[in-house]
Protein backbone atom coordinates (compact mmCIF):
# COMPACT_ATOMS: atom_id res chain seq x y z
CA UNK A 1 0.00 0.00 0.00
CA UNK A 2 2.60 2.56 0.91
CA UNK A 3 4.49 1.43 -2.79
CA UNK A 4 1.33 2.42 -4.27
CA UNK A 5 0.96 5.57 -2.29
CA UNK A 6 4.10 7.11 -3.10
CA UNK A 7 3.42 6.21 -6.35
CA UNK A 8 -0.03 7.56 -7.47
CA UNK A 9 -0.71 9.82 -9.84
CA UNK A 10 -2.67 13.04 -8.10
CA UNK A 11 -4.93 13.64 -11.23
CA UNK A 12 -6.21 10.09 -10.85
CA UNK A 13 -8.33 10.78 -8.49
CA UNK A 14 -10.10 13.42 -10.43
CA UNK A 15 -10.22 11.48 -13.63
CA UNK A 16 -11.98 8.52 -11.56
CA UNK A 17 -13.95 10.95 -9.68
CA UNK A 18 -15.37 12.70 -12.94
CA UNK A 19 -17.07 9.69 -14.85
CA UNK A 20 -18.20 8.29 -11.32
CA UNK A 21 -19.64 11.79 -10.36
CA UNK A 22 -21.79 11.36 -13.83
CA UNK A 23 -22.97 8.18 -13.05
CA UNK A 24 -23.84 9.12 -9.77
CA UNK A 25 -25.88 11.70 -10.71
CA UNK A 26 -28.09 9.89 -13.25
CA UNK A 27 -28.16 6.22 -12.28
CA UNK A 28 -29.99 5.90 -9.38
CA UNK A 29 -29.50 2.42 -8.40
CA UNK A 30 -25.74 2.48 -8.30
CA UNK A 31 -25.82 6.00 -6.51
CA UNK A 32 -27.96 4.42 -3.68
CA UNK A 33 -25.87 1.40 -3.40
CA UNK A 34 -22.57 3.19 -3.32
CA UNK A 35 -24.28 5.53 -0.69
CA UNK A 36 -25.17 2.65 2.00
CA UNK A 37 -21.99 0.85 1.46
CA UNK A 38 -20.24 3.88 1.94
CA UNK A 39 -22.42 5.18 5.02
CA UNK A 40 -21.35 1.38 6.81
CA UNK A 41 -17.88 2.11 6.20
CA UNK A 42 -17.74 5.57 7.48
CA UNK A 43 -19.83 4.85 10.05
CA UNK A 44 -17.19 2.11 11.18
CA UNK A 45 -14.65 5.07 10.57
CA UNK A 46 -15.24 7.45 12.57
CA UNK A 47 -15.56 5.70 15.50
CA UNK A 48 -11.43 5.72 15.71
CA UNK A 49 -9.92 7.41 17.42
CA UNK A 50 -9.55 11.18 15.62
CA UNK A 51 -5.51 10.71 15.38
CA UNK A 52 -6.38 8.02 13.09
CA UNK A 53 -6.06 9.35 9.27
CA UNK A 54 -8.58 7.76 6.86
CA UNK A 55 -5.78 6.52 4.98
CA UNK A 56 -4.69 3.96 7.94
CA UNK A 57 -8.08 2.73 7.95
CA UNK A 58 -9.14 2.45 5.00
CA UNK A 59 -7.69 -0.52 3.98
CA UNK A 60 -9.13 -2.71 6.95
CA UNK A 61 -12.65 -1.24 7.16
CA UNK A 62 -13.47 -1.53 3.35
CA UNK A 63 -16.85 -3.74 3.46
CA UNK A 64 -16.00 -6.60 1.24
CA UNK A 65 -19.12 -4.85 -1.67
CA UNK A 66 -16.55 -2.30 -2.34
CA UNK A 67 -13.50 -5.06 -2.53
CA UNK A 68 -15.99 -6.83 -4.87
CA UNK A 69 -15.97 -4.20 -7.53
CA UNK A 70 -12.64 -4.62 -7.61
CA UNK A 71 -11.47 -0.62 -7.30
CA UNK A 72 -7.98 0.21 -6.89
CA UNK A 73 -6.86 2.27 -4.12
CA UNK A 74 -6.91 5.81 -5.31
CA UNK A 75 -10.67 4.62 -7.07
CA UNK A 76 -11.61 3.56 -3.15
CA UNK A 77 -9.93 6.48 -1.78
CA UNK A 78 -11.84 8.97 -3.64
CA UNK A 79 -15.11 7.12 -3.26
CA UNK A 80 -14.62 6.77 0.76
CA UNK A 81 -14.03 10.25 1.27
CA UNK A 82 -16.83 11.17 -1.04
CA UNK A 83 -18.96 9.74 1.00
CA UNK A 84 -18.85 12.23 4.07
CA UNK A 85 -20.53 14.66 1.61
CA UNK A 86 -22.63 12.65 -0.26
CA UNK A 87 -24.04 11.26 3.58
CA UNK A 88 -25.09 14.59 4.54
CA UNK A 89 -26.39 16.16 1.15
CA UNK A 90 -28.24 13.23 0.85
CA UNK A 91 -30.09 13.76 3.74
CA UNK A 92 -30.63 17.14 2.91
CA UNK A 93 -31.52 16.69 -0.94
CA UNK A 94 -32.49 14.14 -3.47
CA UNK A 95 -29.42 15.56 -5.33
CA UNK A 96 -25.82 14.02 -5.08
CA UNK A 97 -22.94 16.85 -5.14
CA UNK A 98 -19.58 16.77 -4.50
CA UNK A 99 -17.53 19.68 -3.28
CA UNK A 100 -14.01 19.77 -4.34
CA UNK A 101 -12.51 20.47 -1.16
CA UNK A 102 -14.00 17.20 0.47
CA UNK A 103 -12.18 15.65 -2.12
CA UNK A 104 -9.01 16.60 -0.18
CA UNK A 105 -9.23 14.72 2.72
CA UNK A 106 -5.79 16.00 3.87
CA UNK A 107 -5.45 16.05 8.22
CA UNK A 108 -3.80 19.45 7.32
CA UNK A 109 -6.84 21.11 6.67
CA UNK A 110 -9.28 22.58 9.76
CA UNK A 111 -12.29 21.45 7.62
CA UNK A 112 -11.45 17.35 7.80
CA UNK A 113 -11.60 17.81 11.11
CA UNK A 114 -14.24 20.16 12.03
CA UNK A 115 -16.03 17.39 9.51
CA UNK A 116 -14.84 14.48 11.57
CA UNK A 117 -15.46 15.81 15.26
CA UNK A 118 -18.77 16.41 13.98
CA UNK A 119 -19.76 13.38 13.21
CA UNK A 120 -17.98 11.69 16.27
CA UNK A 121 -20.02 14.50 18.02
CA UNK A 122 -23.34 12.77 16.37
CA UNK A 123 -22.79 9.38 17.58
CA UNK A 124 -22.20 10.68 21.11
CA UNK A 125 -18.71 10.59 21.60
CA UNK A 126 -17.84 13.65 22.96
CA UNK A 127 -14.52 14.43 24.44
CA UNK A 128 -13.32 12.75 21.09
CA UNK A 129 -15.30 15.40 19.02
CA UNK A 130 -13.56 17.87 21.37
CA UNK A 131 -10.03 16.59 20.17
CA UNK A 132 -10.99 16.85 16.86
CA UNK A 133 -12.64 20.56 17.22
CA UNK A 134 -9.15 21.59 19.19
CA UNK A 135 -7.28 19.89 16.07
CA UNK A 136 -9.13 22.04 14.04
CA UNK A 137 -8.76 25.40 16.02
CA UNK A 138 -4.86 24.59 16.34
CA UNK A 139 -4.89 24.74 12.55
CA UNK A 140 -7.14 27.89 11.97
CA UNK A 141 -8.11 29.89 15.11
CA UNK A 142 -10.24 32.06 13.29
CA UNK A 143 -12.76 29.50 12.40
CA UNK A 144 -15.60 30.92 14.23
CA UNK A 145 -17.41 27.45 13.39
CA UNK A 146 -14.84 25.02 14.91
CA UNK A 147 -15.29 27.64 18.05
CA UNK A 148 -18.48 27.12 18.21
CA UNK A 149 -18.78 23.15 17.73
CA UNK A 150 -16.23 22.82 20.50
CA UNK A 151 -18.12 24.91 22.69
CA UNK A 152 -20.92 22.67 22.35
CA UNK A 153 -19.55 19.97 22.80
CA UNK A 154 -18.18 21.27 26.36
CA UNK A 155 -21.99 22.76 26.37
CA UNK A 156 -22.73 19.17 26.53
CA UNK A 157 -20.76 17.83 29.39
CA UNK A 158 -21.58 20.63 31.33
CA UNK A 159 -25.38 19.99 31.22
CA UNK A 160 -26.02 16.16 31.46
CA UNK A 161 -27.30 17.24 35.41
CA UNK A 162 -30.37 19.24 34.42
CA UNK A 163 -32.52 16.24 35.36
CA UNK A 164 -30.98 15.69 39.22
CA UNK A 165 -32.61 16.94 42.12
CA UNK A 166 -32.56 19.69 44.72
CA UNK A 167 -29.51 18.42 47.05
CA UNK A 168 -27.49 17.18 43.96
CA UNK A 169 -27.72 20.09 42.56
CA UNK A 170 -26.64 22.03 45.47
CA UNK A 171 -23.40 19.85 45.44
CA UNK A 172 -22.63 20.25 41.98
CA UNK A 173 -22.09 23.84 42.06
CA UNK A 174 -18.89 22.37 44.17
CA UNK A 175 -18.11 20.36 41.51
CA UNK A 176 -14.66 21.96 39.57
CA UNK A 177 -14.77 19.95 36.12
CA UNK A 178 -18.48 19.64 35.86
CA UNK A 179 -19.23 23.41 36.28
CA UNK A 180 -15.93 24.01 34.46
CA UNK A 181 -16.80 22.50 31.46
CA UNK A 182 -19.81 24.82 31.65
CA UNK A 183 -17.33 28.14 31.86
CA UNK A 184 -14.57 26.91 29.58
CA UNK A 185 -17.94 26.76 26.76
CA UNK A 186 -19.31 30.63 27.35
CA UNK A 187 -15.49 31.24 26.79
CA UNK A 188 -15.70 29.69 23.36
CA UNK A 189 -18.78 30.93 22.41
CA UNK A 190 -17.22 33.88 23.08
CA UNK A 191 -14.10 33.08 20.78
CA UNK A 192 -16.53 32.17 17.55
CA UNK A 193 -18.45 34.82 18.74
CA UNK A 194 -15.57 37.41 18.83
CA UNK A 195 -14.82 36.50 15.48
CA UNK A 196 -18.27 36.46 13.65
CA UNK A 197 -20.49 39.35 15.37
CA UNK A 198 -23.68 38.14 13.84
CA UNK A 199 -22.99 34.25 15.02
CA UNK A 200 -26.58 34.12 16.26
CA UNK A 201 -26.46 30.54 16.83
CA UNK A 202 -23.31 31.18 19.65
CA UNK A 203 -24.63 33.99 20.83
CA UNK A 204 -28.33 31.94 21.79
CA UNK A 205 -26.73 28.84 23.05
CA UNK A 206 -24.00 31.34 25.10
CA UNK A 207 -27.27 33.01 26.98
CA UNK A 208 -28.45 28.62 27.73
CA UNK A 209 -25.32 27.77 28.74
CA UNK A 210 -25.11 30.79 31.10
CA UNK A 211 -29.01 29.84 32.48
CA UNK A 212 -27.50 26.64 33.06
CA UNK A 213 -24.39 28.10 34.69
CA UNK A 214 -26.71 29.44 37.16
CA UNK A 215 -29.44 27.47 37.77
CA UNK A 216 -28.47 25.15 40.28
CA UNK A 217 -27.40 28.02 42.64
CA UNK A 218 -30.11 30.69 41.35
CA UNK A 219 -27.19 32.92 40.30
CA UNK A 220 -29.54 35.83 39.00
CA UNK A 221 -26.32 37.55 37.92
CA UNK A 222 -25.88 34.80 35.13
CA UNK A 223 -29.36 35.13 34.16
CA UNK A 224 -28.74 38.47 33.79
CA UNK A 225 -26.09 37.78 31.35
CA UNK A 226 -28.20 35.23 29.77
CA UNK A 227 -31.44 38.05 29.08
CA UNK A 228 -28.57 40.22 27.31
CA UNK A 229 -27.87 37.70 25.36
CA UNK A 230 -30.70 36.76 23.99
CA UNK A 231 -31.88 40.44 22.89
CA UNK A 232 -28.58 40.88 21.29
CA UNK A 233 -29.91 37.42 19.79
CA UNK A 234 -33.64 39.18 18.62
CA UNK A 235 -31.60 42.27 17.46
CA UNK A 236 -30.04 40.35 14.97
CA UNK A 237 -32.70 38.21 13.85
CA UNK A 238 -35.82 39.43 15.48
CA UNK A 239 -37.50 36.04 13.91
CA UNK A 240 -35.72 33.90 16.43
CA UNK A 241 -38.12 31.71 18.18
CA UNK A 242 -36.09 30.01 20.75
CA UNK A 243 -34.70 33.28 21.68
CA UNK A 244 -37.85 34.89 22.49
CA UNK A 245 -39.03 31.99 23.88
CA UNK A 246 -35.36 31.97 26.21
CA UNK A 247 -36.02 35.30 26.70
CA UNK A 248 -39.66 35.10 28.52
CA UNK A 249 -38.33 32.27 30.71
CA UNK A 250 -35.58 34.20 31.81
CA UNK A 251 -38.06 37.26 32.81
CA UNK A 252 -40.46 35.19 34.25
CA UNK A 253 -38.00 33.39 36.25
CA UNK A 254 -36.60 37.24 37.53
CA UNK B 1 -12.67 20.34 67.35
CA UNK B 2 -10.58 18.04 69.38
CA UNK B 3 -7.87 16.60 67.08
CA UNK B 4 -7.26 13.26 69.20
CA UNK B 5 -10.67 12.52 69.20
CA UNK B 6 -11.59 13.06 65.24
CA UNK B 7 -13.32 10.45 63.05
CA UNK B 8 -9.74 9.01 62.26
CA UNK B 9 -9.74 8.04 65.84
CA UNK B 10 -13.05 6.72 66.16
CA UNK B 11 -12.44 4.73 62.68
CA UNK B 12 -9.38 3.04 64.74
CA UNK B 13 -10.84 2.20 67.63
CA UNK B 14 -14.35 0.02 65.25
CA UNK B 15 -10.97 -1.12 63.45
CA UNK B 16 -9.69 -2.70 66.94
CA UNK B 17 -13.01 -3.86 68.52
CA UNK B 18 -12.93 -7.48 68.84
CA UNK B 19 -16.36 -8.50 67.80
CA UNK B 20 -15.30 -7.25 64.53
CA UNK B 21 -12.39 -9.04 63.85
CA UNK B 22 -13.88 -12.37 65.05
CA UNK B 23 -16.90 -12.40 62.26
CA UNK B 24 -13.64 -11.13 59.65
CA UNK B 25 -11.53 -13.42 57.40
CA UNK B 26 -8.29 -14.57 58.23
CA UNK B 27 -5.90 -11.68 56.30
CA UNK B 28 -3.79 -14.68 54.06
CA UNK B 29 -6.85 -15.41 52.82
CA UNK B 30 -8.25 -12.29 51.57
CA UNK B 31 -5.44 -11.95 49.92
CA UNK B 32 -5.98 -15.18 48.15
CA UNK B 33 -8.84 -13.55 46.75
CA UNK B 34 -8.70 -10.17 46.40
CA UNK B 35 -5.26 -9.57 45.08
CA UNK B 36 -5.07 -12.53 43.66
CA UNK B 37 -1.96 -11.14 41.41
CA UNK B 38 0.29 -8.78 42.22
CA UNK B 39 -0.11 -7.18 39.00
CA UNK B 40 -4.17 -6.43 39.73
CA UNK B 41 -3.38 -4.66 42.63
CA UNK B 42 -0.09 -2.87 40.78
CA UNK B 43 -2.59 -2.04 37.81
CA UNK B 44 -5.17 -0.62 40.06
CA UNK B 45 -2.95 1.68 41.81
CA UNK B 46 -1.63 2.79 39.20
CA UNK B 47 -4.55 3.61 37.51
CA UNK B 48 -4.46 6.85 40.08
CA UNK B 49 -0.52 6.66 40.46
CA UNK B 50 -0.62 6.45 43.94
CA UNK B 51 1.40 4.45 45.92
CA UNK B 52 0.58 1.09 46.18
CA UNK B 53 -1.42 0.32 49.46
CA UNK B 54 -0.94 -3.54 50.03
CA UNK B 55 -4.45 -3.39 52.71
CA UNK B 56 -6.98 -1.26 50.99
CA UNK B 57 -8.00 1.39 48.40
CA UNK B 58 -10.45 2.96 49.98
CA UNK B 59 -8.55 5.94 51.19
CA UNK B 60 -6.97 6.51 47.73
CA UNK B 61 -10.83 6.37 46.17
CA UNK B 62 -11.59 8.62 48.88
CA UNK B 63 -8.99 11.09 48.13
CA UNK B 64 -9.60 11.33 44.48
CA UNK B 65 -13.38 11.38 44.90
CA UNK B 66 -12.74 14.77 47.45
CA UNK B 67 -9.91 16.39 45.28
CA UNK B 68 -12.53 16.67 42.23
CA UNK B 69 -14.69 19.06 45.06
CA UNK B 70 -14.36 22.98 45.91
CA UNK B 71 -11.38 23.70 48.52
CA UNK B 72 -13.59 25.10 51.10
CA UNK B 73 -15.63 21.59 50.59
CA UNK B 74 -12.73 19.58 50.46
CA UNK B 75 -11.27 20.60 53.97
CA UNK B 76 -15.12 20.68 55.50
CA UNK B 77 -15.08 17.14 54.39
CA UNK B 78 -11.27 16.05 55.00
CA UNK B 79 -11.75 17.65 58.84
CA UNK B 80 -14.30 15.87 59.61
CA UNK B 81 -14.99 12.63 57.65
CA UNK B 82 -12.39 9.37 57.64
CA UNK B 83 -12.93 6.22 55.59
CA UNK B 84 -12.05 2.56 56.19
CA UNK B 85 -12.18 -0.66 55.41
CA UNK B 86 -13.29 -3.08 58.33
CA UNK B 87 -12.84 -7.00 57.37
CA UNK B 88 -16.87 -7.82 57.53
CA UNK B 89 -18.39 -10.47 55.35
CA UNK B 90 -21.24 -8.04 54.68
CA UNK B 91 -21.90 -6.80 51.47
CA UNK B 92 -22.34 -3.07 52.35
CA UNK B 93 -20.76 0.05 53.19
CA UNK B 94 -22.48 2.79 56.28
CA UNK B 95 -21.83 6.61 56.77
CA UNK B 96 -21.72 6.23 60.49
CA UNK B 97 -21.80 9.14 63.03
CA UNK B 98 -18.87 8.80 65.83
CA UNK B 99 -19.84 7.93 69.15
CA UNK B 100 -18.79 8.94 72.73
CA UNK B 101 -16.18 10.99 72.94
CA UNK B 102 -15.65 11.19 69.01
CA UNK B 103 -16.56 13.63 66.46
CA UNK B 104 -17.62 14.02 63.11
CA UNK B 105 -18.54 10.56 60.25
CA UNK B 106 -16.81 7.42 59.35
CA UNK B 107 -17.73 5.73 55.87
CA UNK B 108 -17.02 2.11 57.07
CA UNK B 109 -16.42 0.01 53.19
CA UNK B 110 -16.41 -4.26 54.43
CA UNK B 111 -14.24 -6.34 52.95
CA UNK B 112 -17.27 -8.42 51.84
CA UNK B 113 -18.23 -6.04 49.50
CA UNK B 114 -15.33 -5.80 47.42
CA UNK B 115 -14.39 -9.09 47.73
CA UNK B 116 -18.04 -9.46 46.28
CA UNK B 117 -17.89 -6.61 43.76
CA UNK B 118 -14.31 -8.24 42.88
CA UNK B 119 -15.11 -12.05 41.65
CA UNK B 120 -17.90 -11.34 40.72
CA UNK B 121 -16.79 -8.82 38.56
CA UNK B 122 -13.85 -10.92 37.25
CA UNK B 123 -16.53 -14.05 36.48
CA UNK B 124 -18.63 -11.59 34.15
CA UNK B 125 -15.37 -10.44 32.48
CA UNK B 126 -14.09 -14.14 31.88
CA UNK B 127 -17.22 -14.79 30.20
CA UNK B 128 -17.52 -11.81 28.20
CA UNK B 129 -16.72 -12.32 24.45
CA UNK B 130 -16.45 -9.62 21.80
CA UNK B 131 -19.13 -7.11 22.31
CA UNK B 132 -20.16 -4.54 19.42
CA UNK B 133 -18.51 -1.38 21.30
CA UNK B 134 -15.07 -3.02 21.48
CA UNK B 135 -13.61 -3.18 18.09
CA UNK B 136 -14.43 0.08 17.49
CA UNK B 137 -12.24 1.27 19.82
CA UNK B 138 -9.18 -0.75 18.85
CA UNK B 139 -9.37 -3.05 21.67
CA UNK B 140 -8.59 -6.45 21.70
CA UNK B 141 -11.26 -9.18 20.81
CA UNK B 142 -11.89 -10.83 24.14
CA UNK B 143 -12.97 -14.63 23.75
CA UNK B 144 -14.91 -16.38 26.86
CA UNK B 145 -12.33 -17.70 29.02
CA UNK B 146 -14.03 -20.13 30.73
CA UNK B 147 -17.78 -22.29 29.61
CA UNK B 148 -21.24 -20.86 30.19
CA UNK B 149 -22.03 -23.80 32.41
CA UNK B 150 -18.65 -23.32 34.47
CA UNK B 151 -19.37 -20.12 34.97
CA UNK B 152 -22.92 -20.73 36.21
CA UNK B 153 -21.46 -23.42 38.67
CA UNK B 154 -19.16 -20.87 40.52
CA UNK B 155 -21.51 -18.04 40.73
CA UNK B 156 -23.89 -20.30 42.34
CA UNK B 157 -20.91 -21.32 44.83
CA UNK B 158 -20.29 -17.81 45.11
CA UNK B 159 -23.73 -16.20 46.12
CA UNK B 160 -24.28 -19.26 48.45
CA UNK B 161 -21.45 -19.33 50.31
CA UNK B 162 -22.37 -15.51 50.63
CA UNK B 163 -25.84 -16.00 51.97
CA UNK B 164 -24.80 -18.61 54.40
CA UNK B 165 -22.18 -16.43 55.88
CA UNK B 166 -18.83 -18.35 54.71
CA UNK B 167 -15.63 -17.63 53.39
CA UNK B 168 -15.84 -18.07 49.16
CA UNK B 169 -13.00 -20.36 48.43
CA UNK B 170 -13.25 -20.37 44.67
CA UNK B 171 -10.98 -22.02 41.82
CA UNK B 172 -9.37 -19.14 40.47
CA UNK B 173 -6.80 -20.59 38.52
CA UNK B 174 -9.13 -21.61 36.46
CA UNK B 175 -10.81 -18.01 35.89
CA UNK B 176 -7.54 -16.71 35.72
CA UNK B 177 -7.56 -13.13 32.87
CA UNK B 178 -4.90 -11.46 31.93
CA UNK B 179 -3.23 -8.22 30.25
CA UNK B 180 -6.64 -6.08 28.60
CA UNK B 181 -9.08 -8.12 30.85
CA UNK B 182 -7.21 -7.94 33.72
CA UNK B 183 -7.13 -4.29 33.14
CA UNK B 184 -11.00 -4.00 32.82
CA UNK B 185 -11.30 -5.84 35.85
CA UNK B 186 -9.02 -3.07 37.92
CA UNK B 187 -10.98 -0.34 36.30
CA UNK B 188 -14.21 -1.47 37.27
CA UNK B 189 -13.50 -2.85 40.58
CA UNK B 190 -12.24 0.86 41.23
CA UNK B 191 -15.13 2.46 39.77
CA UNK B 192 -17.86 0.09 41.30
CA UNK B 193 -16.11 0.38 45.04
CA UNK B 194 -15.76 4.57 43.92
CA UNK B 195 -19.42 4.84 43.24
CA UNK B 196 -20.11 3.14 47.23
CA UNK B 197 -18.06 5.79 48.27
CA UNK B 198 -19.89 8.51 46.29
CA UNK B 199 -23.03 7.26 47.75
CA UNK B 200 -22.11 7.33 51.03
CA UNK B 201 -20.20 10.88 50.49
CA UNK B 202 -23.47 11.51 49.05
CA UNK B 203 -25.32 11.03 52.31
CA UNK B 204 -22.63 13.19 54.06
CA UNK B 205 -23.38 15.99 51.64
CA UNK B 206 -26.86 15.62 51.23
CA UNK B 207 -26.74 15.76 55.21
CA UNK B 208 -28.75 12.50 55.72
CA UNK B 209 -27.18 12.08 59.07
CA UNK B 210 -29.68 9.44 60.80
CA UNK B 211 -28.78 6.26 61.13
CA UNK B 212 -31.61 4.87 58.48
CA UNK B 213 -32.31 6.54 55.47
CA UNK B 214 -35.57 6.74 53.58
CA UNK B 215 -35.73 5.47 49.59
CA UNK B 216 -36.13 9.46 48.65
CA UNK B 217 -32.69 10.06 50.19
CA UNK B 218 -31.36 6.80 49.17
CA UNK B 219 -32.05 7.71 45.28
CA UNK B 220 -30.85 11.38 46.35
CA UNK B 221 -27.20 9.79 47.16
CA UNK B 222 -27.15 8.11 44.83
CA UNK B 223 -27.44 11.07 42.46
CA UNK B 224 -25.11 13.30 44.43
CA UNK B 225 -22.65 10.41 44.32
CA UNK B 226 -22.72 9.89 40.67
CA UNK B 227 -21.96 13.33 40.14
CA UNK B 228 -19.16 13.40 42.37
CA UNK B 229 -17.69 10.30 40.72
CA UNK B 230 -18.57 12.13 37.33
CA UNK B 231 -16.89 15.28 38.12
CA UNK B 232 -14.06 12.90 38.60
CA UNK B 233 -13.87 11.40 35.71
CA UNK B 234 -14.09 13.97 33.55
CA UNK B 235 -11.02 15.42 34.46
CA UNK B 236 -9.62 12.62 32.30
CA UNK B 237 -11.44 14.11 29.42
CA UNK B 238 -12.03 10.76 27.80
CA UNK B 239 -14.99 8.89 26.56
CA UNK B 240 -13.72 5.46 27.08
CA UNK B 241 -12.96 6.15 30.99
CA UNK B 242 -16.67 7.41 30.78
CA UNK B 243 -17.95 4.39 29.90
CA UNK B 244 -15.95 2.00 31.70
CA UNK B 245 -17.00 4.49 35.25
CA UNK B 246 -20.70 4.09 33.90
CA UNK B 247 -20.21 0.11 33.25
CA UNK B 248 -18.66 0.26 36.79
CA UNK B 249 -21.70 2.13 38.48
CA UNK B 250 -24.02 -0.41 36.70
CA UNK B 251 -22.50 -3.19 37.72
CA UNK B 252 -22.33 -1.89 41.62
CA UNK B 253 -25.84 -1.50 41.77
CA UNK B 254 -26.47 -4.76 39.40
CA UNK B 255 -24.57 -6.79 42.62
CA UNK B 256 -27.47 -5.64 44.80
CA UNK B 257 -29.94 -7.03 42.42
CA UNK B 258 -27.70 -10.38 41.92
CA UNK B 259 -28.07 -10.74 45.96
CA UNK B 260 -31.70 -9.90 46.32
CA UNK B 261 -33.11 -12.18 43.89
CA UNK B 262 -30.61 -14.76 44.83
CA UNK B 263 -31.47 -14.58 48.56
CA UNK B 264 -35.08 -14.00 47.92
CA UNK B 265 -35.76 -11.39 50.46
CA UNK B 266 -34.68 -7.94 50.76
CA UNK B 267 -32.33 -7.64 53.53
CA UNK B 268 -31.60 -4.02 52.96
CA UNK B 269 -32.87 -0.38 53.18
CA UNK B 270 -31.79 0.03 50.20
CA UNK B 271 -34.17 1.07 46.91
CA UNK B 272 -34.31 -2.12 44.21
CA UNK B 273 -30.54 -2.73 42.75
CA UNK B 274 -32.19 -2.20 39.35
CA UNK B 275 -34.81 0.51 39.78
CA UNK B 276 -31.68 2.32 41.43
CA UNK B 277 -30.06 1.81 37.59
CA UNK B 278 -33.15 2.95 35.58
CA UNK B 279 -33.62 6.06 38.03
CA UNK B 280 -30.04 7.41 37.23
CA UNK B 281 -30.73 6.71 33.26
CA UNK B 282 -33.59 8.81 33.84
CA UNK B 283 -31.81 11.44 35.52
CA UNK B 284 -28.85 11.78 33.14
CA UNK B 285 -29.24 12.64 29.21
CA UNK B 286 -25.95 10.84 28.64
CA UNK B 287 -25.26 9.82 24.48
CA UNK B 288 -26.64 5.93 24.53
CA UNK B 289 -23.06 5.08 23.72
CA UNK B 290 -21.97 5.64 27.04
CA UNK B 291 -24.32 2.65 28.40
CA UNK B 292 -23.11 0.26 25.87
CA UNK B 293 -20.12 -1.50 27.97
CA UNK B 294 -22.40 -1.30 30.83
CA UNK B 295 -25.29 -3.04 29.13
CA UNK B 296 -23.28 -5.74 27.62
CA UNK B 297 -21.42 -6.71 31.30
CA UNK B 298 -24.94 -6.72 32.91
CA UNK B 299 -26.82 -8.98 29.85
CA UNK B 300 -24.14 -11.46 30.37
CA UNK B 301 -24.82 -11.71 34.03
CA UNK B 302 -28.48 -11.72 33.67
CA UNK B 303 -27.91 -14.53 31.61
CA UNK B 304 -26.33 -16.66 34.56
CA UNK B 305 -28.92 -15.23 36.87
CA UNK B 306 -31.67 -16.68 34.86
CA UNK B 307 -30.03 -19.78 35.05
CA UNK B 308 -28.92 -19.83 38.63
CA UNK B 309 -33.17 -19.33 39.40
Amino acid sequence: MNARSENRNPNLRESVMAPLRDRLSTDAQFRNLILSILAAALEKAVYYLPDTSFDAILQDLLPAEVKRLRLNYDETQALFISARVMRVVAKETDKVVVHPIQLLPSPDRYEHWLEKGKIIFGQGMIWNSIRCFDRAIKINPGCAEAWYQKANSLFQVGSITTGIDQSASRVWSQLDFLRGALIEAIDCFDRAIRINREYTEAIYAKGSCLVELGRPDNDFGRVREAIQCFRQVLAIDPSHKNAKLALKMCQDAL
Amino acid sequence: MNKHFGPKEYLETLKQTENLIAVAYPWELIDKIYGDSPLTRALIQSLKNKKPDRKSYCEPIFNDLVSGLSSAMQHQILEQVAIGELLLRDVNATLRKAEGQYSGFVIIVNRGLTTFFYTLTKLILARVGTFPEWERFEQPVLRPVIEFDQVVSLVHQLVKLYHEGKIPELPLEETALKDERLYLLASLQWYAVSFVVAHELGHYLNRHLDRTHSRDQEFSADETGFIVLLNCIYRKRDDIEIMKAIAGVVLALHYIEVLETTSGSRSYNHPPGARRIDRLRERFNFPGIYYNMADSFVSVSRDILKRLR
